[in-house]
């Protein structure tokens, strides 16, 4: 039987598409494996850890920025925030957090890159990832062994290739490099999550929990009388919020998106404050 | 006993009504002597818009006890709009009473999540029902003129109200119904009879629009206006009828 290797050019190509597209499947099941199972159970009354399971430090802390100023504890002004005198009534460490913040005005995007924010969420951190919903070190090393691993068979498999290419005097061999990178791309970014497996499929179902208050998402009135604008930004995103009611949400951080399955809002949005991406390594 | 909700019920009102239940029991201990779904939850007929409605009945009510269930139920409120009355196992009697039309619909409808069923002994004296439905009704009628006059030029308001109003509508209808010595089966049903028995055309339209107000909160343009004119026409005509039992 004729080595792959032998293949011509546009064959090989074909051969490694498809070797590739099997060895990244492989990839992803051996890692659903490995931290898949039952959505664990959380505190479905904090909507920061949801925030924080969705989006990370940044998600949680825009979350609590929105709750705050729809309970009128803090008040905002174009793209800043300043805190009110009721602002005392905050009561969860990242609220605390945040209305230190804007103790004195300033801008929205602060809460990205303040170091009390990360502190603020440790225990949030710390519970996801007890509960399996987020990577601990354990899995953060076998991510890195898939990792390497997947990278070895791909790229060896290009390098081999283009090593014999080389040998018989041929150069066209662009884009089989293109292919290579873009396959270990994949893999990383697979690799890469934020959450894991039982972490996304935890805020799958957290979704289909709170589905029903997104679907009155218009009729939420301002006030925080409820916990419901909470919830439903920390669940969907801040982009979630009706615009005509909740206009601010979108003034003061724009890149925040609505999200129906997760990534939308949850790494696009972290980055909105120009500054602090440290929540959020990808959508699982 | 929630389980046994599964299969009228959507899957996420059954499993906020169980964590629900679990977070009341722990909240409350041995206060907590039962748990009762009521409404159109307990007929299974939960639509996008309703409420989910529970009594606890307890034995005291201790704050600190309480205080614990404070965030779960903002959280089912958030999830299904579920809200709780908090009533002593003494008062069970004194409230059917006092609020006879919404117990007599408590009565009619309701299942038991969780402990004994206080109601199972408790009648509502035929005058006391007479005279709180007529107070409802006159309520429901006050209540709609203000608000057809406030929110008149917004349509998508109008057809909140309407959507608003659907339900305590029905349950006089089937208070009524019952009063006259006849089953009046669900609200909704006891409300087609009752505007049939007018022997009036145009009511079976505006029953339609109720439903649809009810279960999308749109009606289609030009028509919420005139469906909130008619209901205030219909609890006037409920209200005749309850009257004539005075």
């Amino acid at each position: 039987m004729a080595s792959p290797l032998d293949l011509p050019g546009p064959q090989f190509l074909g051969f490694y598409a498809v070797f590739g597209a099997l060895v990244l499947i492989l990839l992803y099941i051996v890692r659903s494996a490995s931290e898949g199972g039952t959505p664990p159970k959380i505190d479905t009354s904090d909507p920061y850890l949801i925030a924080y399971l969705r989006g990370g430090k940044n998600e949680a802390a825009r979350v609590a920025t929105v709750s705050l100023i729809d309970r009128g504890l803090l008040k905002e002004k174009d793209t800043t925030l300043v805190a009110t005198d009721a602002a005392k009534a905050a009561r969860r460490p990242i609220e605390k957090a945040v209305v230190t913040i804007f103790r004195h005005p300033g801008e929205a995007t602060r809460i990205f890159t303040e170091t009390s924010i990360e502190a603020a969420c440790e225990d949030y951190h710390n519970t996801l990832t007890r509960l399996g919903a987020l990577p601990d070190q354990g899995m953060q090393r076998t991510r890195y062994l898939l990792l390497a691993g997947t990278l070895l068979i791909l790229l060896g498999f290009a390098a081999a290739k283009i090593a014999v290419a080389l040998s018989r005097g041929r150069t066209n061999i662009l884009f089989l490099i293109i292919l290579a990178i873009a396959s270990g791309v994949i893999a990383v970014i697979m690799t890469n999550r934020f959450r894991t497996v039982r972490g996304s499929l935890l805020l799958r179902d957290l979704q289909k929990f709170f589905s029903r208050l997104k679907g009155r998402a218009s009729s939420l009135l301002p006030g925080g009388a409820t916990s419901e604008v909470a919830l439903l930004a920390a669940v969907f995103g801040v982009g979630a919020l009706p615009a005509s009611r909740f206009s601010y949400a979108k003034r003061l951080y724009p890149k925040a998106g609505a999200s129906g399955s997760s990534c939308g809002s949850s790494c696009g949005s972290s980055c909105g404050g120009g500054g602090g991406c440290g929540g959020c390594g990808g959508c699982s | 006993m929630v389980r046994d909700l599964a299969q009228d019920l959507p899957e996420d009102v059954v499993r906020v009504l169980d964590e629900f239940v679990a977070a009341a029991r722990a909240a409350f201990g041995d206060d907590l002597v039962s748990v009762l779904l009521y409404g159109s939850a307990a007929e299974g007929a939960v639509r996008a818009t309703s409420d989910v409605n529970v009594i606890l009945v307890l034995s005291s009510f201790v704050p600190a006890k309480a205080d614990r269930l404070r965030d779960p139920l903002r959280t089912a409120y958030a999830a299904v709009k579920l809200s709780a009355m908090f009533l002593l196992r003494d008062e069970v009697a004194a409230a059917a009473q006092s609020f006879a039309q919404k117990f007599a619909d408590v009565l009619r409808r309701r299942r038991v999540l969780y402990g004994e069923d206080p109601f199972s002994t408790i009648s509502i004296p035929r005058e006391a029902l007479v005279a709180r439905l007529n107070q409802v009704l006159l309520n429901l009628t006050l209540r709609m003129r203000a608000l057809y006059v406030e929110r008149g030029l917004r349509e998508e308001q109008l057809a909140g109200i309407v959507a608003q109003m659907a339900g305590p509508i029905r349950a006089c209808a089937a208070s009524l119904l019952e009063l006259e010595g006849e089953a009046p089966g669900s609200p909704k049903e006891a409300l087609r009879r009752f505007t049939e028995s007018l022997g009036e055309p145009g009511w079976g339209e505006i029953l339609a629009q109720l439903s649809q107000a009810r279960e999308t909160r749109v009606l289609p343009p030009g028509v919420a206006g005139e469906t909130v004119l008619r209901l205030i026409e219909l609890t006037q005509r409920l209200r005749e009828r309850a009257r004539r039992m005075s």
